[in-house]
């Protein structure tokens, strides 16, 4: 089945329902998640901070085959993580994640609050990534979503 | 059917269509905004990766731990030691070594606060901060820090040029380690521009920049407009030279009439050789008590454009406060004998602090204090022998001079010159670039056009080597060699304050006076047709000084040095002297408290008694005494009666003293100024008629004290103001009840400094949230522990030293209010606050020793 949703054009979308999760297609999907992941936090650590992006748009192009919903998830979630796990891991090392948050929240003229930083860099993640899917969705052709394995029929 | 098909179809590929181009538009505008910024906002996706954008400064705001790191050029190793709060010691095999060290660690701890500085004085600043600072920027250039730093750096030979060069190494070292592992201090990788390599001349433009904050005033252009509008007999009355009130100078005589010193051919300030001789500054002190020259309305115009273009520049970039304290005492007057000094430079308390204090060691060279970010050396400190402190000395060295100018050439001494031009390009972030071109005559270089061309000679502007004089003073080992050594400090004027290990006490107060022919008048903007240029600055010999003084006692606190009898001109009491309440009063405790210790010198440090208000309150007493008062007013009266002078936060009386008093200058002066139509608007600091105008809180002082019928109480014709003091203080009084009552309410006693009354310490970047403050404080700018800048002071005691040579060996305490880092997230950002905030201080980490338990092995 598929369920009503809108796009930012309020044409009335059918938004993939997953196929019923077999082990192996959940192991396939964490798989996916954790390469997703770890090249995201590889492309941070050397400055490739589009790959947010660049995750979401190859997120949009399998959404085509395997459900948006998944491929959403999947992109989201390793763009959020891909971020998060290199600040995490500063903090975890004894570094002052949160005064630096607070001190570039200052400089940027905002209240100086590290939640506010944190949760900057996180949204710029997820934007990226909802930005590349949504953009491939928008140019490939149409024709893809008929596929069996695009309806999950 | 068909049709409807159709029609939906096509529906379809239109809402498609639309889908991707906002699809397209979307991404490209969210990429764009991410990848490159948009205006001012900066690229968002580099800055905040969290791998390599501003989280990675991070680790420099992890606490410091001992370790070994590489250092390119060193030629021994050398170790830096740190105590728990953050205070360093170097110690090196040699003073290229040490220097080297020096800049690095610097760099370590203040590169940010560096860069912004060099950029401040080379008008690089709005690269940073965008258009807002372009006005800063442009007036920089046309003033000339640059120019004067690169003139200065081709001059400078012997230790002075190692130092530099050493320094500068020291500094790209760490901007290279730095590069290296991508760990910028945040405003970089916000920003995306990053520091270049730092040369010596950065340092000498950091030099300037301190300078111009000590040195550079606009009184000749506020005493221009008032001329113009309260007329040049009653300016000259109400701001002398000599101020009206009683003054305490550190130097009363006798004194040397010595002649002028030319200033070096070439100089920016400097008139070519064969000159015509200089009349001494004692005819100008004369003309000054006689009558001054009207001020032509476009005289007027272009002083008040130029104060205009000023009053765009960032908070204390000029001078504007006099507020720093430096003691000596020797002998009888010391617990024990031996010598003692206590210095606390007041200046704007910034986080980071102007300063970083550090221990520095090598063969030859023992020195510690607290040095300036950018610069070799120790500005204020101890070495085994002597120890000295600065105060401003406050003598006028800003001249201006009205041009004639015709296309590209000005006319001086009988003929038409071409002016030289310079021509700069300042990068705005994001904005076009800004074209600027300077011209400059013989007098310095126009500041502006409108109206009246108007150049500046600011002695400043004259290339010295300052920074070899304070090495010098470093090394010194008695009070001859320090003379020496400050026979080449040029500017800014200070009062160096001196003890040493001998017992001996003295101050000099080094620098420029410059000198102008008889019948030209300084303090007001001059003919730049060549008559009234500087002849000269008065000899090394014959600038205020004492050693070892019948009293035991010097006290320098930015009062005017020497008496009427000085035989030079030095500048007017609206250039501006401090009103001498500090100094007054240091000299009255320390005589009462002695034999001094160290404890004494830092209670006075930190005492918050108004002077002045001893002064006047017992006369506003008297007054009120034989006035009808309301029962508000007699409980507010009561409580006056009963306090003692101390602007504590818990006080009520010195909330109600301090509205009084500014209601009192206002009620006596401000009738006038309405009548003359003083242009306040053009310089509210420096034409307002209320407390900030130094030379009016000495006028009315005088007046009311000895003076009580003064015809400035009646106001102007017509006015009908109280006919004397006392009159004119229980309206003043009645004012301020009624105004404190309307803004606090409630009993008079709940009516606390704290409450009227703050401090506050902002950031250097200008970012509200990473400022201290404001806090509830006690102090005003009379007392010693000054609180300046306004009812959320914001300028003080920068740095508390206390030296003592009672024992074999010096024994220094001394605490700033900031911290040795500048990172925010760092623990030693702020953690020396709460010590300098409760009068506490820290022991001086001593030459050559290990400061503390971190220790970093630095090896070339």
């Amino acid at each position: 089945m598929a369920e009503p949703h809108l796009t930012l054009t309020g044409k009335t979308a059918t938004f993939g329902r997953g196929p019923r999760l077999s082990w192996r297609r959940a192991a396939a999907w964490a798989a996916a998640f954790v390469v997703a992941t770890a090249v995201i936090v590889a492309g941070a650590e050397a400055g490739a901070w589009f790959l947010p992006f660049a995750a979401g748009v190859c997120a949009g192009l399998f959404s085509r085959f395997l459900g948006l919903r998944a491929c959403l998830l999947t992109a989201g979630a390793a763009s959020l993580l891909g971020w998060a796990v290199p600040l995490w891991w500063q903090a975890m090392s004894g570094a002052p994640v949160g005064g630096v948050a607070r001190t570039v929240a200052a400089l940027a003229g905002l209240p100086p609050y590290a939640p506010v930083t944190v949760g900057a860099t996180l949204l710029i993640a997820a934007a990226q990534a909802l930005c590349g899917l949504w953009l491939v969705r928008a140019l490939t052709p149409r024709r893809l979503c008929n596929t069996p394995s695009a309806e999950h029929q | 059917m068909w049709a409807r098909e159709r029609r939906a179809k096509r529906s379809r590929r239109v809402r498609r269509t639309v889908n991707a181009v906002v699809a397209i538009g979307v991404s490209a505008a969210l990429l764009g905004l991410l990848g490159f910024g948009y205006g001012t906002i900066p690229a968002l996706g580099p800055a905040l990766d969290p791998g390599r954008g501003a989280w990675t400064s991070a680790s420099g705001g992890q606490p410091v731990s001992s370790q070994t790191l590489r250092l390119p050029g060193l030629t021994r190793p050398v170790t830096v030691s740190f105590t728990s709060q953050g205070l360093a010691s170097i110690n090196a095999a040699s003073t290229r070594d040490l220097f080297l060290a020096l800049g690095y660690v610097h760099a370590k701890f203040r590169l940010s606060e560096m860069d912004l500085e060099r950029r401040l004085g080379e008008g690089q600043l709005a690269q940073l901060g965008g258009p807002s600072d372009l006005a800063s920027d442009e007036f920089e250039l046309r003033l000339g820090l640059l120019r004067t730093a690169q003139n200065e750096w081709a001059r400078t030979t012997g230790q002075a040029r190692m130092a530099l060069l050493a320094y500068a190494q020291g500094v790209n070292d760490d901007i290279a380690q730095v590069r290296a592992a991508g760990d910028w201090p945040a405003v970089f990788t916000l920003t995306r521009t990053y520091p270049r390599p730092w040369t010596p001349v950065d340092s000498l433009v950091i030099q300037e920049v301190l300078t111009q904050e000590l040195d550079y005033t606009t009184e000749p252009l506020d005493d221009a407009l008032l001329e113009r509008s309260l007329g040049a007999a009653r300016t000259m009355d109400w701001f002398p030279t000599v101020a009206e009130n009683a003054q305490t100078p550190y130097d009363t005589g006798p004194y040397v009439n010595a002649g002028v010193t030319p200033l070096a051919p070439g100089a920016a300030s400097s008139l070519p050789a064969g000159s015509s001789a200089a009349a001494t500054a004692k005819d100008a002190v004369q003309t000054a008590a006689t009558d001054r020259s009207g001020v032509s309305g476009q005289v007027a115009e272009a002083a008040g454009q130029l104060l205009a273009q000023l009053s765009q520049l960032p908070a204390n970039q000029i001078h504007e406060y006099p507020d720093s304290n430096a003691w000596a005492a020797n002998g009888p007057a010391v617990a024990g004998g031996g010598a003692l000094l206590g210095g606390d430079p007041h200046l704007p308390q910034t986080l980071p602090s102007v300063w970083y204090e550090v221990a520095l060691s090598a063969p030859g060279y023992q020195v510690s204090g607290v040095s300036v970010p950018g610069l070799p050396g120790i500005l204020l400190g101890h070495n085994a022998h002597i120890a000295w402190s600065l105060t401003n000395t406050q003598n006028q060295a800003t001249l201006y001079y009205t041009e004639r100018v015709r296309g590209d050439s000005y006319y001086w001494r009988g003929s038409w010159r071409k002016m030289a031009v310079e021509r700069y390009t300042i990068p705005v972030r994001g904005a076009a670039a800004v074209h600027l071109t300077v011209n400059i005559t013989a007098d310095g270089p126009i500041m502006t056009q409108a109206g009246q061309t108007m150049a500046v000679d600011w002695m400043g502007n004259v290339p010295s080597a300052d920074l070899g004089a304070m090495l010098a003073v470093n090394k010194a080992a008695s009070f001859t060699q320090f003379r020496a050594a400050l026979a080449g400090w040029h500017a800014p004027s200070q009062n160096f304050t001196y003890a040493d290990s001998a017992g001996n006490i003295g101050a000099i107060s080094a620098g420029y006076y410059p000198q102008v022919p008889a019948g030209c008048q300084p303090w007001l903007p001059m003919r730049g047709t060549g008559q009234c240029d500087v002849t000269g600055v008065i000899p090394f010999r014959a600038v205020p000084r004492v050693y070892d003084p019948p009293s035991h006692l010097i006290v320098t606190a930015n009062q005017r040095p020497v008496t009427a009898a000085y035989p030079y001109y030095i500048g007017t009491a609206n250039d501006f002297f401090d009103p001498g309440y500090r100094a007054g009063y240091a000299y009255s405790y320390l005589r009462a408290h002695e034999p001094l210790a160290p404890a004494s010198i830092a209670a006075l440090q930190n005492s918050v008694t108004d002077s002045l208000a001893a002064s006047v309150v017992p006369r506003l007493l008297a007054a009120l005494r034989s006035a009808p008062l309301t029962s508000a007013e007699r409980t507010v009266a009561s409580e006056l009666a009963s306090w003692n002078d101390s602007m504590t936060v818990g006080s009520a009386a010195a909330t109600v003293w301090w509205t009084f008093w500014g209601d009192y200058v206002s009620d006596v002066f401000q009738p006038w100024w309405n009548a003359a139509r003083v242009p306040v608007g053009k310089d509210r600091s420096g034409l307002t008629a209320g407390i900030g105008l130094v030379p009016l809180d000495e006028d009315l002082q005088a007046w009311t004290l000895s003076d009580p019928s003064n015809a400035a109480f009646a106001g102007p014709t017509g006015h009908h103001g109280p006919p004397n003091a006392a009159a004119a203080m229980v309206t003043a009084f009645g004012k301020a009840v009624a105004h404190l009552a309307g803004v606090y309410g409630g009993s008079p006693s709940s009516w606390t400094w704290g409450r009227e009354h703050s401090r506050s310490f902002p950031s250097l970047t200008g970012a509200s949230g990473l400022g201290y403050g404001p806090r509830p404080a006690g102090g005003d700018p009379f007392t010693e522990d000054a609180a300046d800048g306004g009812l959320d002071a914001s300028v003080g005691p920068s740095w508390r030293m206390i030296v003592s040579f009672a024992s074999a060996g010096p024994s220094a305490q001394g605490v700033y209010p900031g911290g040795q880092s500048e990172n925010p997230a760092s623990p030693w950002y702020a953690n020396l606050i709460p010590l300098w905030w409760d009068g506490r201080y820290l022991p001086v980490p001593a030459p050559g020793s290990q400061a503390g338990p971190i220790r970093w092995t630095l090896d070339g």
